[in-house]
């Protein structure tokens, strides 16, 4: 197990997440928190910080063309959310402004590329934001993430009504947040983004409004492997549909 | 008091909510009480005999159970810490410690009472003649009638209690689970919309869980089994019970409370089938503890198995009344008389009483009601005109009366949404009437009584309903009329008592005098009338006596009824806590990235706006020993305080500087790459809003610092203006993304010289208002060579995910130096010494540049910067007042304080907006509004202090310390 | 609770927006009267009726222009700051 303070980066839910009981794991230029959670929690209702992951913004009225330009794929529809290859998401919050969340690997690499390879003297209108630094990133999942968001959010977020990709910027808990679903093996999930001040805050009012749930503070492993395994099990229905019959 | 199950009805058929195998144990007033499971309080005590519940608010009535629906205030008690619980719908949970309230001396026997003293005190208006005249004589009043007219008592000792707040969505809300609120539901459901039915009580089924359909309790109890099961049978259908809508708003916003939680309901079609408040039947002692509403005395029975008397005197004008006798007949209860104000029919129920025996007397009603805490006997008089009555039929000896004499829907609710409220005289009822769009209103609330009537119209509410907010076409709205209607309540059931005591109004103790000489002082308005009389005021908000006071004053004034009017309902229906309204407190907290560090190191951490920030380190004991090592530490050695609160805001586009220029007040465009330069931010009168640096990073990037509490409003002005200016430039609110460090003090230089780094740090190379990025021990930095407190410093800012790390690193780098943490308390003291000014301290809502003397922040060839036109106009004008710097000369003279005011020839001519006691120069410093001639250097000048010491002060030149700027610049 | 449509964001509670006051026209400040820029920063139409009004989606930092009738607190229209200024451009031409 690492220390989590041997890294210059350190996600501001570090000590609550020890009194959680997380073990560390270097990831990239930090560490990231394990948890562990009965492996029910997923499919009811799980929380996860994922603060420690990389994730990157642009912003300026330049920013969809530039982003399409870098291979990202997207388009200028505003709350939608974009799944790019290798995993990962963009996510369109405005005509001119979206963020880029890295997979579950926590390669960041392509991120720091796009990061160091911009330049001002570009002028392509779009300028990059440190979404790692202003934005806690928060990741729910299970059955009853739509219910314990309407204790908190006034935003109608069932299943049902709220779908995969979409994204609702909006009032949770009194704090301004991005919330965006994106389903892992046929689970409902949503990453949220919130205001990396506010994680502490924000965390107790998510593990409050779960508790009635069942709700569970798990960690980076459990999702990864659910995502794994999806990837896997998407791969496999790829391969036999190009298989023939 | 008789045997414990004496009243206990013990056949099938009653009972419907309890757990007979499930008995409870609990008290009221300290005397043990039994009840079961599914008993609410007063149920229970109704069973063992106990039905006086409460004592009245002024005269100190005694009260029994009235609706046995929560509807009146009669049932009010304390239960443990809760005061003012509703003990006809407070669920009964085993050791639940109940108290009566409202009395001296006991319950049974209450002083207040006997002394007869209310009647005087309090007659009609009197709020309103005391607190008008005579003068002062309300305060003499107060604390008396606070104590004998209190309700439940608060404890201030109570135990916090967890509630919280929940969003619920739905196509289509059905409020009331009756068989009409059931019918619209299912329908709505069927018609494929998301369905939300909400049902204040425990279990569905409103009047079909107490009373009859048809006449008849079995198909009662068929229909509603077979409304529950196709219910059931729906999944788009979802079903609340046990919670109460008590509030419609705008655009479909409905509140409803359930045990701990407020639910905030977006609906796009709102039904409401609430039903009906039973009327009271008007007469001398019509308030004595066993005369109820019909539907009272049958949840009694049907719901709590709980025999309401043992012998009973209805008095009705409708089928309600003979339903209710043959319950009562049902469940074991002599029924005396029925005393119907009609002439008797022989429909389905009054056939049935009839075939039963049972003596009816027509044309006739109660007049009287003898006894103490209960009824004891009855007087019957003949009808003779609207409210007259003429001599005495008979005297009946019962222990319950049993009214139904008529009805008021539940428009509530539909009032809140907008609906009119009207009365129709074919019914002697009200109407909703110009509902807003989203709304019906099906069942007895909207008049219809007839059981096919009802699920007609029910059924075509919710059919319609789930079509429109599906967006699908649907037939307009037609007014199903139900002529049953025209027959349930009584044009005029007041019988007005040369006695008195025949009360209207229960919760207010109002009698029919009190309207009749209310309108006879001049209000003869019905608002005026509600007003005056505190009619409708109590916890019942006039369910039970709007449409009897609105009778009064018709008959009073000779106004028909539809030209009056009614008083407007406003939300809540229910009494709502505060506990509700709050909820679970969501008040977000900020922590900066070093948060955990402060408090290691024993920060006393203080609220910043949003943020916590260290006011200073170390043990709350002598904050002053404290603050005076960390001053002395930035003097002497280095300090460093945590400044990631402050605003921060990148500003990038190729308009950048143009952007920078029209938004602050100094000029930007010519400023160096690598330069930091003060900024002043006025708003369009010209007053100052904020300040802070420019720090110029590239040809087209600004990162501008703004105060912590105003950076939002700051990015919310930019991008104002911005929506309108269209200029070239993108603003972003960084402030969370950074955290922030000011190392400073004359070893500054020599800390961060001791860190892996890619910046000289060099004086000639990084001189002071500076700005550099590069990294500092691996960390990316944007450092501002500023100078708040007033000696070398770096100000350095670094991704706030890196915030810990940098502190680490400089800590313990600055460690064999003396480095020193240090808080905004020793802050404060630093920036004074060097006379630096805090907008929004040094300078109020009205304060611009010319009074705070920063005429040299201006850009006066400037063609434009927010706040110029007005400024030059102020400027143009003259000025008033103006910031200057001033002294104590005498060091033992006392500190004034913040908001100490300047007095010249005994009039306010300024104030203190800083002062302190500079640890530095040894006496006060401070700032000052003087009057423009009081401000030359070396002019005298008084503050009075606390007390009203006059402190003696001398305006001297700003900064204080080191005034040549030497230390901060080396 | 009112719901505002964001020309952004969609309907939302308005609990989500701050008001921005009502649209007014600068007059040039180069050429104003004290009198006419007095009027501007503190003389309100206060019409009875129909009016444009400045709204912020807060969550969003997003500006936007609100038609509303303030007799019946009815919002007739949302639309983007854009939108609604070239109305005013193509009405004035």
């Amino acid at each position: 197990m690492t220390d989590p303070a041997s890294h210059l980066r350190r996600s501001p839910l570090r000590r609550a997440l020890e009194t959680a009981g997380a073990t560390w794991r270097d990831l990239g230029d930090t560490a990231i928190a394990d948890i562990a959670a009965p492996a029910s929690a997923i499919q009811t209702l799980a929380i996860a910080d994922l603060s420690p992951l990389p994730r990157l913004g642009f912003k300026g009225r330049g920013t969809i063309d530039a982003m399409k330009k870098r291979g990202v794929i997207v388009e200028a529809t505003p709350n939608k959310a974009f799944r790019q290859p290798g995993g990962g998401l963009c996510l369109v919050l405005a005509p001119g402004e979206v963020i880029l969340l890295s997979n579950m690997t926590g390669n960041g690499a392509k991120l720091d590329e796009m990061h160091d390879g911009w330049k001002l003297d570009d002028a392509e209108r779009t300028y990059p934001l440190l979404r790692n630094d202003s934005h806690a990133w928060f990741r729910i999942v299970g059955a009853k993430s739509p219910a314990m968001f309407a204790k908190i959010c006034g935003v109608d977020l069932r299943a049902d009504k709220f779908n995969d990709l979409s994204i609702a910027q909006t009032s949770v808990a009194k704090l301004s947040a991005i919330i965006v679903r994106a389903d892992i093996g046929g689970l409902v999930a949503f990453h949220v983004l919130a205001d990396s001040a506010s994680a502490l805050y924000f965390l107790d009012c998510l593990r409050d409004a779960a508790q009635e749930f069942g709700g569970q503070l798990t960690g980076h492993k459990m999702l990864q492997d659910v995502e794994t395994h999806e990837e896997t099990r998407r791969h496999r229905i790829g391969q036999a549909a190009i298989e023939p019959t | 008091m008789s045997s414990p199950s004496s009243s206990r009805i013990d056949k099938p058929g009653f009972g419907l909510l309890i757990d007979r195998t499930k008995p409870l144990t609990f008290s009221f007033d300290k005397r043990i009480f039994n009840g079961y499971q599914g008993d609410v309080i007063a149920s229970a005590l109704y069973a063992q005999g106990q039905t006086l519940l409460s004592r009245s608010f002024k005269y100190h009535r005694p009260r029994g159970a009235l609706t046995m629906a929560g509807h009146d205030a009669n049932t009010l008690v304390q239960v443990a810490e809760e005061p003012n619980a509703r003990a006809d719908r407070y669920v009964l949970s085993n050791g639940l410690a109940v108290k009566s309230l409202n009395w001296l001396g006991s319950l049974e026997n209450d002083l207040y009472s006997a002394m007869g003293l209310f009647s005087r005190f309090l007659p009609v208006g009197f709020y309103y003649k005391t607190f008008y005249w005579p003068n002062g004589v309300w305060k003499y009043f107060e604390t008396p009638i606070r104590v004998m007219a209190g309700l439940g008592k608060l404890e201030p000792r109570a135990q916090h209690k967890y509630y919280d707040k929940e969003y619920l969505f739905t196509d289509v809300l059905v409020v009331g689970g009756g068989p009409a609120g059931l019918e619209a539901a299912i329908a709505a459901a069927e018609g494929g919309a998301d369905t939300l039915l909400i049902e204040e009580w425990a279990q569905l089924g409103g009047s079909l869980l107490h009373g009859r359909l048809g006449g008849s309790r079995d198909a009662a109890d068929a229909r509603r089994a077979e409304l529950i099961s196709k219910a059931r049978s729906l999944t788009n259908l979802r079903v609340m019970t046990s919670t109460t809508v008590s509030g419609l708003f705008s655009d479909n916003w409905a509140a409803a409370i359930s045990c701990n939680r407020l639910y905030k309901i977006r609906t796009k079609q709102t039904i409401v089938a609430a039903g009906s408040f039973d009327q009271p039947l008007v007469f001398h002692n019509n308030d004595k503890p066993g005369i109820m509403f019909a539907d009272a005395a049958q949840r009694l029975m049907r719901l709590y198995g709980v025999k309401p008397g043992s012998r009973a005197v209805v008095a009705t004008s409708n089928r309600f009344g003979y339903e209710a006798a043959l319950d009562l007949l049902d469940a074991g209860v002599d029924v005396a008389a029925i005393v119907d104000l009609n002439t008797a029919s022989d429909g389905t129920a009054a056939g049935a009483v009839r075939a039963r025996g049972v003596r009816i007397i027509s044309n006739s009603t109660l007049f009287e009601a003898k006894g103490g805490n209960r009824v004891e006997s009855i007087g019957v008089s003949k009808i003779t005109g609207t409210g007259q009555t003429s001599g005495t039929l008979d005297w009946i000896s019962c222990d319950l009366v049993v009214m139904s004499v008529g009805f008021a829907p539940a428009l509530n609710l539909a009032s809140h949404a907008g609906a009119k409220v009207v009365y129709d005289d074919t019914i002697n009822m009200h109407r909703a009437k110009a509902l807003p769009e989203g709304l019906a209103v099906t069942g007895t609330a909207a008049n219809i009584w007839s059981e096919d009537a009802v699920r007609a119209d029910a059924r075509a509410a919710g059919t319609r309903a789930a079509a429109l907010a599906q967006g699908k076409p649907a037939p307009d709205a037609t007014a199903i009329g139900d002529a049953e209607a025209t027959v349930v309540t009584h044009p005029y059931p007041i019988f007005k008592s040369a006695k008195g005591k025949d009360f209207i109004d229960f919760d207010e103790d109002l009698q029919v005098k009190d309207i009749v000489n209310t309108i006879k002082d001049g209000y003869d308005d019905i608002q005026l009338v509600k007003r005056y009389s505190t009619a409708g005021f109590g916890p019942s908000q006039g369910r039970h006596t709007n449409l009897n006071t609105i009778r009064i004053v018709g008959k009073e004034t000779g106004k028909a009824l539809e030209k009056i009017g009614t008083t407007t309902y406003r939300p809540p229906l229910v009494p709502e806590k505060f506990a509700h309204m709050a909820g679970r407190a969501f008040e977000p907290v900020r922590l900066t990235a070093m948060h955990g560090r402060h408090v290691e190191l024993g920060a006393q951490m203080m609220p910043a706006g949003l943020w916590m920030r260290p006011a200073y380190y170390g043990d709350r004991g002598n904050p002053a020993k404290s603050i005076a090592a960390e001053v002395k530490a930035v003097r002497e050695n280095a300090g460093i305080i945590d400044v990631s609160t402050l605003g921060g805001l990148d500003i990038r586009g190729p308009d950048a500087a143009a952007f920078v220029d029209r938004m602050y007040t100094w000029t930007y465009e010519k400023q160096p790459v690598g330069r930091a330069r003060y900024v002043v931010m006025t708003d369009m009168s010209g007053v100052i809003i904020d300040d802070g640096v420019a720090c110029r990073l590239h040809d087209r990037h600004f990162y501008v610092t703004a105060t912590t509490s105003a950076v939002d409003q700051v990015y919310r002005a930019m991008t104002w203006f911005n929506a309108q200016w269209k200029m070239d430039v993108d603003v972003a609110n960084v402030t969370a993304a950074y955290a922030g460090v000011n190392l400073a003090g004359p070893k500054a230089r020599e800390i961060v010289q001791k860190l892996d780094s890619n910046i000289d740090f060099s004086k000639d190379a990084f001189p002071y208002m500076g700005v550099r990025t590069g990294q500092i021990a691996g960390i990316p930095v944007r450092i501002l060579r500023v100078g708040f407190v007033g000696e070398a410093g770096y100000e350095i800012h670094c991704p706030s995910g890196m915030g810990e790390a940098l502190w680490d690193k400089l800590m313990e780098a600055g460690q064999p130096f003396g480095l020193k943490p240090f808080g905004v308390e020793a802050q404060r003291i630093l920036r004074l010494e060097k006379g630096h000014v805090i907008v929004g301290q040094d300078t109020d809502g009205l304060t611009n540049p010319h009074e705070a003397n920063m005429e040299w922040v201006l850009a006066k060839k400037k063609p434009f910067y927010v706040g110029k036109r007005s400024i030059d106009m102020l400027a143009a004008k003259g000025i008033t007042r103006k910031l200057v710097g001033f002294s104590v000369p005498n060091s033992s003279a006392p500190v004034p304080k913040d908001c100490h005011l300047v007095i010249r020839n005994s009039q306010i001519v300024g104030r203190i907006t800083s002062v302190v006691k500079s640890p530095t120069l040894g006496k006060s410093v401070g700032l000052a509004y003087l009057p423009p001639d009081m401000c030359e250097t070396g002019q005298r000048f008084q503050i009075r202090s606390d007390n009203g010491v006059l402190v003696d002060a001398e305006v001297v030149p700003i900064p204080f310390y080191d005034p040549d700027n030497k230390r901060q610049e080396i | 609770m009112k719901i505002l449509n964001c020309p952004l964001n969609g309907p939302r509670n308005i609990s989500e927006f701050v008001w921005g006051g009502e649209v007014k026209t600068m007059p040039d400040p180069a050429t104003a009267t004290d009198a006419e820029w007095t009027d501007y920063l503190f003389i309100e139409d206060n019409t009875a009726g129909e009016i444009h009004e400045w709204w912020l989606h807060a969550p969003t930092n997003y500006w936007f222009i609100a038609r509303r009738n303030n007799i019946s607190d009815a919002v007739l229209e949302t639309m983007t700051v854009d939108t609604f200024f070239a109305r005013q451009t193509g009405s004035a031409a």
